[in-house]
């Protein structure tokens, strides 16, 4: 429809309401309790109770029925009855049948057609036959209303007065609104209580041509039965059948002439259902105008001028019908306009659709030099968000501006950019591209930018091209200050390379030896599912290279695997036989994936995902498996299970589901990532990865692994088997205490470390998730790179930089935006939860505040529903007004700012 | 690709609208998951040969078909091309050439995958009409066939 404020066929919620509720109940009472009346006055005195129920109230309904319908279906005592049971709970509220919904309409026309041809031979004149029949369409009501739902249990279906309801009440001069569905139900098609203006036009045009025809038949018969009633003798000398040859004559004839009619006049379906119907109307007033008149005056015992009062009855009909169809056929042509329109309003939303290209086409862009794409400037979205929303992905780690894995290089539009933060401008710096390129994870454009994505690409595999800053020399040699002159540290992950990127900056001259088990420069971690996904192998892994460190005379020792470590004498000695002395001694071991104890856990087939190696061998597998299902009996049978429903479990799943496999997560809690979300957001990401073919099984774990020489299946604790050709591990990590604890350093889970992540001996310091874990946000790079800034702070006794807050989690899986950090559940007095009230169905936004600030947020949905996240949550320190919603002060996503 | 606009297919100037009668709001998830690609006039919108399974919605503008340098057919605004590489994952079987400055929304099949796993109705129902798409454009073929 268009607009439906302007729209002349309301629904009966936005019908204006003068009359109170409670007046109507009342009045429904009121009537109940007259009825009962009528049929004691019809038992205890027939002959003026019969007059009154055939000659007075029954002819006066249709007059009724005609000016105000609604009024009557207001008080109907039937539909009282009818609406006790579902207003009392006691309905069964079940839905009408097919059959029945197509039927229905014609039940209640026999029941009024066989009422009418009984009326005069039966009816009229037997007190019993009367009551019978007011008692038992009373009952049918209430019956009605206890097995069927809404008002499709008697008023908008089996009531006999109902078509004779809707069709004298099409266009009535006074509407009143239905006053019994507190919601509607949707029970019943075109329902006339609904939109009583309506619910004609949209009988006659927009249901089954059958059901249709079935309207038109009823106005058809109603002049014929009129007819029937009045001139069919029923005590003529040849009797009934006589009498029932006459009425069907009568009908016959009724029908003849409506269905010649529509066969040869130019007149649509609805009018001439109108037509005939009013016809019927007139012609029963005809009739009834005499005999009304005179039940009037003997039960009122006032004499009434018998012609003229008659005659006024008739010409009120008359009138009355007159103006129901004149307003019926304008009525119509609203309804026909109406319809028009919104049929137009469907095409307008297409232009809506191509206005959105439109709007793209017209609004600045980021072009990419190297490919020549254009993206659609959004200034709520870091520029790795606007090209992987354009379908691009691009090499990313932390998405925090830590891990250096996205420069880009801007060739023009720089002044567009925002500023970058300390964390972005320090890892510029340690890449050699201050200056020159910016960080797609953290930037964000509001104007027209050109960038080069293969120029930034270049830069950082050939950091040649950028030589380390010049001032170096003019700094103060801080480590030299503090005596210190050979540093090592063990472990080349994010904790190790940070440390010693920082170290080399405070001093020029220290010794730095970075030892490494692993064969590869550092590399990003968090991009292990790309590899496993994506045919790019280890292609813009690697986040420093051999000439990085060579550049910042950093000592890396690869596949190095350190012996023991000698506190006392200061050195460490390697698996190779060499010493190395220090003056102090950087631990950043890391941890290692945890592999629990189930039988069948060293099964060719069952992996972990902590390390390059690990992503490859997946990878590797997965087509081994692939080749020897297509040449088994279940060719394409490819099937894994991830143990674990953590972020690592969920990104795992999520690449093995890119690279075609049948993925089951089997978690041993209730929902998945429980440690970093809340329920909902655990609700979304699991409908989505139900949607992208994962099957999603909690609150289960591990009984163990089937299989003679290679995986074949995975019990869990259920007793189901799910048949798996890989197994991936991922329940969570341990950290790597084994050379700590041999050199008798205070270990608990982890390395147990002071503020300035010293441990227990002064000169050794421990970082990174080799560390006692703490808090819910371990494993974050932003974490580890915290931890490294405290480690040289505190070793050349400098002030550590502004810690970064808040650790964001961020998934890092396509089609999906989560986004969580801090509480993400009120749990105190005090806390409260704001959840945006504009999000859809799909997504989910939360913040929790205390005393005005946000101590947790969790963004979840489709790419784009977590665009607000740094808006709204920043850096933690916004604060918001106490009691108002952090959502309905936020910017609008529209804004360009 | 598209087949709407070919005299072999549906009378010419009879225009099929992909995903015709979808709400604004339909139309905002589904843009969700696209890339929108801007073009000038002159720009090869696909080329044949190339390694890309994606299909376009034309947003904006009109493109022509080309093969062996020759116009086959003609994309109309509203209209979908590209269902086929989208399908069978081969390489592009004719070039597109735009003719006025516009738009396409480009679904990869990764991208489809998650607008799958998030509005399967939407997604069910677009796949019905790329299927109608490339149910034309064989019966045109076969048409084309019995012609000669």
């Amino acid at each position: 429809m268009a607009s439906s404020g302007t729209s002349r066929f309301q629904p009966y919620m936005r019908m204006p309401r003068t009359v109170a509720p409670r007046t109507w109940q009342r009045a429904r009472i009121a009537v109940l309790a007259l009825s009962l009346l009528v049929i004691a006055f019809v038992a205890l005195s027939p002959s003026r109770g019969l007059m009154a129920v055939w000659q007075l109230l029954i002819p006066a309904l249709p007059i009724l029925f005609a000016v105000a319908p609604g009024l009557w279906r207001q008080i109907c005592p039937m539909a009282f009855l009818n609406q006790i049971p579902i207003e009392k709970g006691w309905s069964r509220e079940a839905s009408l049948p097919p059959v029945l919904q197509d039927h229905a309409y014609l039940i209640a026309v026999l029941g009024f057609a066989g009422a009418i041809v009984l009326r005069r031979p039966l009816l009229a004149d037997s007190a019993t036959a009367t009551s019978a029949l007011l008692m038992l369409a009373l009952a049918a009501a209430f019956a009605g209303g206890l097995y069927f739902k809404g008002r499709s249990g008697w008023c908008g279906t089996f009531c006999p007065l109902s078509p004779l309801q809707k069709i004298y009440g099409h266009a009535p001069p006074v509407v009143v609104p239905n006053g019994y569905c507190a919601t509607c139900v949707g029970c019943q098609r075109n329902c006339y209580d609904f939109n009583p203006l309506a619910s004609i036009h949209a009988d006659m045009g927009e249901l089954p041509a059958r059901l249709t025809e079935h309207r038109a038949l009823f106005s058809a018969l109603l002049p014929g039965l009129v007819l029937g009633a009045w001139l069919a003798d029923p005590w003529g000398q040849h009797g009934t059948a006589r009498y029932l040859a006459e009425f069907t004559g009568y009908i016959l004839g009724s029908l003849g002439s409506f269905y010649a009619a529509k066969a040869l006049l130019p007149i649509g379906a609805y009018r001439l259902t109108a037509v005939f119907g009013m016809a019927g109307f007139v012609l029963f007033y005809w009739f009834e105008a005499a005999p009304m008149t005179g039940a009037l005056s003997a039960l009122s015992g006032i004499q009434l001028p018998y012609p003229l009062a008659a005659n006024l009855i008739f010409m009120t009909a008359v009138g009355v019908a007159a103006r129901v169809l004149w307003a019926g056929f304008d009525n119509a042509r609203a309804y026909a306009t109406e319809r028009e329109a919104a049929a137009r309003t469907s095409f307008a939303v297409e232009a809506v659709a191509l206005a959105e290209g439109r709007r793209a086409a017209a609004t600045p862009v980021i072009r990419d030099r190297s490919s020549e794409r254009s993206f659609t400037l959004d200034p709520d979205r870091t520029l790795l968000e606007v090209f992987e929303s354009g379908g691009l992905t691009l090499a990313y780690g932390c998405r925090s501006g830590a891990c250096g894995a996205d420069p880009i290089a801007i060739v023009d539009g720089q002044e567009h950019l925002s500023p970058a933060d300390p964390i972005e401008l320090a890892t510029l710096e340690r890449l050699g591209l201050a200056g020159k390129a910016r960080l797609a994870c953290v930037c964000r454009a509001r104007g027209p930018l050109v960038v080069d994505l293969r120029a930034a690409l270049d830069a950082r595999t050939a950091p040649a091209l950028a030589p380390a800053a010049s001032n170096e020399d003019e700094r103060p040699d801080l480590a030299a200050r503090a005596g210190i002159r050979r540093v090592v540290i063990v472990g080349n992950g994010v904790a190790g390379s940070t440390a010693a990127d920082l170290l080399r900056r405070d001093s020029p001259t220290c010794r730095i030896d970075l030892i490494s088990r692993e064969s590869r420069h550092f590399y990003n971690r968090m991009a292990l599912g790309r590899v496993v996904s994506s045919h790019s192998g280890l292609d813009g892994l690697q986040l420093m290279s051999a000439s990085w460190f060579e550049q910042r005379r950093i000592s890396v020792w690869l596949s190095t695997i350190v012996h023991r470590i000698d506190p006392d004498q200061r050195e460490v000695h390697l698996a190779t036989g060499e010493t190395l002395p220090y003056d102090r001694l950087i631990l950043a071991t890391g941890a290692a994936p945890i592999l629990p104890a189930v039988p069948g856990a060293r099964l060719p087939g069952v992996f972990v995902l902590r390390e390059a190696d690990d992503a490859i061998g997946l990878r590797t597998w997965s087509q081994a498996v692939a080749t020897q299902a297509s040449a088994s009996q279940r060719p394409g049978h490819r099937e894994a299970v991830v143990v674990g429903g953590g972020v690592l479990g969920v990104e795992a799943a999520s690449a093995l589901v890119d690279l075609g496999l049948r993925v089951t997560i089997v978690h041993r809690e209730a929902r998945l990532m429980n440690r970093h979300l809340d329920a909902e957001a655990s609700a979304i990401l699991e409908r989505f990865l139900t949607g992208k073919g994962v099957q999603v099984r909690t609150a289960v774990s591990v009984e163990r692994l089937v299989g003679d020489d290679l995986l074949q299946g995975v019990t869990v604790s259920d007793g189901e088997t799910i048949d798996a050709q890989m197994c991936v591990f991922c329940v969570g990590i341990r950290p790597n205490v084994s050379l700590a604890a041999a050199a008798d350093l205070r270990t608990s889970a982890g390395i147990i470390v002071d503020d300035g992540m010293r441990t227990s001996r002064p000169d050794i310091f421990a970082i990174g998730d080799a560390t006692d874990p703490e808090g819910p946000t371990p494993s974050l790079w932003t974490v580890a790179g915290e931890h490294a800034e405290r480690a040289v702070a505190t070793m050349l006794d400098r002030p550590a930089a502004a810690p970064t807050t808040p650790h964001v989690m961020h998934l890092k899986i396509s089609g999906i935006d989560i986004r969580a950090f801090g509480m993400t559940t009120a749990r105190r007095p005090g806390q409260i939860e704001y959840v945006d009230p504009d999000a859809s169905d799909s997504e989910y936004r939360k913040i929790v505040c205390e005393n005005g600030r946000i101590i947790g947020a969790v963004f979840a949905g489709p790419p784009g529903s977590a665009r607000l996240f740094a808006t709204l949550v920043g850096d933690g320190s916004t604060t918001y007004v106490e009691g108002e919603n952090p959502f309905a002060v936020a910017p609008s996503s529209t804004h360009t700012g | 690709m598209s087949f709407f606009e070919t005299a072999d297919g549906p009378r010419r100037g009879e225009k099929l609208v992909f995903l015709q009668g979808l709400t604004g709001r339909e139309w905002s998830k589904v843009f969700t998951f696209a890339e929108m690609r801007r073009f000038a006039a002159g720009d090869m919108l696909v080329r044949a040969g190339d390694e890309d399974d994606s299909f376009y919605i034309m947003t904006a503008g009109s493109a022509e078909v080309l093969h062996d340098a020759q116009v086959i057919g003609h994309i109309a605004e509203g209209a979908v091309f590209g269902e086929v590489a989208f399908f069978d994952r081969h390489p592009r079987s004719a070039s597109i050439r735009a003719l006025q400055d516009g738009a396409a929304a480009r679904f990869s099949r990764s991208a489809f995958e998650n607008l799958a796993a998030w509005e399967p109705v939407l997604a069910r129902r677009m796949l019905y009409e790329l299927g109608n798409a490339l149910a034309i454009r064989l019966r045109a073929a076969e048409k084309r066939l019995g012609n000669t």
